[in-house]
C-alpha cells in the first residue's frame, strides 16, 4: 500500500539528475552574467586611463580590423544581394518600386549590426578568449598580478575600447556595402523591373538618420556585449588547452544570444522613444 | 665590471598555522615555517603535496582558509594592497611554467613590470634589460620571441624578469623542473650567483636534491600538508626524520 503510493510520488517526480543539472545550469549562468556585470564595470572604470594604453587600444582595433574586413564585405555584399533577390520575387506581383527603402532599412537598422556583431564576436571575440583563456592557464595572468599589474586595464580596456569603436565602424561598411549588392543585382538582374535610380531614390527617400543611427547604437552596444563576454570566459578558463577550446566556445555561443536579446531591447527602447513614422 | 649591487632589502617571511583547501579537500594543514632575511630556503615535497599552493598563498595569489603568513611587519594581503610605489618592498614568482607573455619580446618580458608602473626611463630600462639578461647569460636574445626559446632560456628569462624590478623576495617554483642535468646545474648557479650578489630572501620550491643541496641554507619538508621536517642545508642529507631518510634515499643522493 505505502509502496504503491510511493512509487506513484516518484512517478510524477521528474527524474532527480534533470532536477539537479537544471538547478545547477542556471546558478552557473547566473554567475556568469554576474562575472560579465562586475568586469563590464571594471572595465567601464579603467577606460579613465586610456589614454595611457592609447598605443594597446590601437593594436587592437588595428587586429580586429584586419580579422573582420575582408569577410564582413564578403558577407554584406551577398545579404545585400540576396534580400533584393527574395524581396523581388516576392514583390513581383505587387510592386518592386519599395525594393529600396527595403533592403536600405533592413540593412542598416538590422542586419547590418547583427550581421557585424556576429562576425567580430565569430572571428575576434573567440580570439581574444583564447588569448585571455590560454595566459591564465599559463599563469600569465597570475605573473601579471605578482607584478601588480591589474589585468583589467591592461588587457580587457584595450580590447573593449576596440571592439565597442569597432563595431560600428563595421556597421557604416556593411550598410554600404549591402546597399551596393543590393544595387547591383538591380542592374544586372533582367527579372527586376526598377531602374538603378528608382532604386536608390526610394532607398534615400526613406532611409534617415535615426535608422542608421539606432544601427550605429546597436553596433556600440554589441561591441561591448562581445568583448566583455570574451574577456569573462578568458578569465574565467581553467583546464589546460581544453579548458581554452572550451572558453573560446562558450564565448561564441554566448556572445551570438547576448546580441540577439540587447537587439530585441534595443529596438523595443527606440520604438519608445522614436514612435514609427507614419509616412 | 659595474658598481657593486646594492643590497636587497631585509625580508622575513612566518607561515603561521595555514590551512587551505580545495572543494573540501584539505592540502595544506596547519603548515609553520619561518624564512630568515636574506637566506634561501628549499621546500622539498613529493607531487602533488601542496608545494605550488603553499608558494601561491606566500605571494599573496590566494588567501588561506585559516591562519596568517606575514611578510615583515605585514600579512600578504595587507602587502599586495599596497600600491607598487609604496611597497616597502619588491617580491616576485618564478613560476613553474615560467608565464613569460607570450606576445612579447625577451626585453618586453623583462621590463614589464617597469614599463607598467613607469618607475624608469627608456634609456634606463634598456640598460637594466641589458643587465639583468647579462646576468642569466642571455645577452643578446632581446628581441627574440619566448616562443623560440627552450624551456630553460624561458627559465632563465622569468628570474631575469624577478631580477628587473630588483626584488628583495623571489619565490621560485620548481625552477628546474623540465630541465636537464646540467641545465639544472645551471640554474642552481644562477639562484646561488643571485644569493651571493644581493642577498635577497629566496624561496624554492623543487623535489630535485641536488639542487637543493646546492642552494639551501635550510631545507623544509612538506608532507600531508605539513612541514615535517625542518633543517639546515647541511643537515638535511644526515636527517634521521623517517621521511627524509625515504626520499634521500629514493633519489639515491646518500
Ligand atoms: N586551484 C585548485 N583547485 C583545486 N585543487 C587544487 C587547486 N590547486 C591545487 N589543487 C590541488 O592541491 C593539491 C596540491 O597541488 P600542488 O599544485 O600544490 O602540488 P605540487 O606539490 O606543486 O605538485 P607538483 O610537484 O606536481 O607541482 C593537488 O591535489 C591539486 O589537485
Ligand atoms: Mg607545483
Amino acid at each position: 500500500m505505502a509502496q504503491a503510493t510511493d512509487s506513484a510520488r516518484s512517478s510524477l517526480r521528474a527524474p532527480p539528475g534533470v532536477v539537479a543539472a537544471l538547478g545547477r545550469g542556471t546558478l552557473d549562468v547566473l554567475q556568469i552574467v554576474g562575472e560579465c556585470v562586475s568586469l563590464l564595470a571594471a572595465t567601464v572604470w579603467h577606460c579613465r586611463s586610456a589614454g595611457r594604453h592609447l598605443p594597446k587600444i590601437v593594436t587592437q582595433l588595428l587586429l580586429v580590423g584586419s580579422e573582420t574586413l575582408g569577410i564582413a564585405a564578403l558577407v554584406s555584399l551577398f545579404v545585400g544581394m540576396v534580400m533584393v533577390v527574395q524581396a523581388a520575387d516576392q514583390l513581383a506581383n505587387y510592386t518592386q518600386e519599395v525594393l529600396g527603402s527595403l533592403v536600405g532599412l533592413a540593412m542598416t537598422k538590422e542586419l547590418g549590426p547583427v550581421i557585424m556583431g556576429f562576425i567580430v564576436a565569430g572571428k575576434s571575440g573567440s580570439a581574444v578568449a583564447a588569448e585571455i583563456g590560454s595566459m591564465k592557464v599559463y599563469e600569465e595572468i597570475s605573473a601579471l598580478r605578482t607584478m601588480d599589474i591589474d589585468p583589467v586595464p591592461f588587457l580587457s580596456m584595450p580590447r573593449f575600447l576596440a571592439m565597442t569603436l569597432a563595431l560600428p565602424m563595421l556597421v557604416l561598411y556593411s550598410d554600404v556595402i549591402g546597399i551596393l549588392g543590393g544595387t547591383l543585382v538591380v542592374a544586372l538582374d533582367p527579372t527586376i523591373s526598377i531602374s538603378v535610380s528608382q532604386f536608390l531614390d526610394n532607398l534615400t527617400e526613406w532611409l534617415n538618420l535615426t535608422d542608421v543611427l539606432v544601427g550605429l547604437v546597436k553596433g556600440l552596444v554589441f561591441g561591448m556585449l562581445v568583448s566583455i563576454v570574451a574577456c569573462t570566459f578568458g578569465f574565467r578558463t581553467s583546464g589546460g588547452a581544453e579548458g581554452v577550446a572550451r572558453a573560446t566556445t562558450s564565448a561564441v555561443v554566448w556572445s551570438f544570444v547576448a546580441i540577439i536579446i540587447a537587439d530585441f531591447v534595443i529596438v523595443r527602447v527606440a520604438f519608445l522613444f522614436f514612435p514609427a513614422t507614419p509616412k | 665590471m659595474s658598481e657593486p649591487p646594492q643590497l636587497a632589502k631585509p625580508v622575513t617571511i612566518a607561515v603561521r598555522d595555514v590551512w587551505k583547501s580545495y572543494d573540501g579537500q584539505p592540502v595544506l594543514r596547519g603548515v609553520r615555517l619561518e624564512v630568515l632575511a636574506g637566506e634561501t630556503l628549499v621546500i622539498i615535497g613529493g607531487s602533488g603535496e601542496g608545494k605550488s599552493v603553499l608558494i601561491r598563498q606566500i605571494i599573496g595569489l590566494e588567501t588561506p582558509d585559516h591562519g596568517e603568513i606575514r611578510l615583515n611587519d605585514s600579512t600578504v594581503a595587507e602587502y599586495r594592497r599596497l600600491p607598487m610605489e609604496e611597497k616597502p618592498f619588491r617580491a616576485s614568482m618564478v613560476f613553474q611554467t615560467s608565464a613569460l607573455l607570450n606576445s612579447l619580446t625577451v626585453a618586453e618580458n623583462v621590463s614589464l613590470a617597469l614599463r607598467e608602473h613607469r618607475s624608469a626611463t627608456r634609456e634606463e630600462i634598456r640598460g637594466i634589460v641589458r643587465e639583468c639578461l647579462e646576468q642569466v647569460d642571455l645577452a643578446g636574445t632581446e628581441d627574440k620571441m619566448p616562443a623560440e626559446l627552450s624551456g630553460g632560456m624561458r627559465k632563465r628569462v622569468a628570474i631575469a624578469r624577478a631580477l628587473a624590478v630588483r626584488s628583495d623576495l623571489i619565490l621560485y617554483d620548481e625552477p628546474t623542473a623540465e630541465l636537464d642535468p646540467l641545465l639544472t646545474e645551471e640554474v642552481g648557479a644562477l639562484i646561488r650567483r643571485i644569493q651571493d650578489r644581493r642577498r635577497p630572501t629566496q624561496v624554492v620550491v623543487t623535489h630535485n636534491l641536488p639542487l637543493a643541496r646546492e642552494i639551501a641554507d635550510h631545507v623544509a619538508v612538506l608532507r600531508h600538508g605539513e612541514i615535517v621536517d625542518y633543517r639546515t642545508g647541511d643537515d638535511f642529507f644526515h636527517s634521521e626524520h623517517p621521511h627524509t631518510r625515504n626520499f634521500l634515499r629514493a633519489a639515491r643522493v646518500v
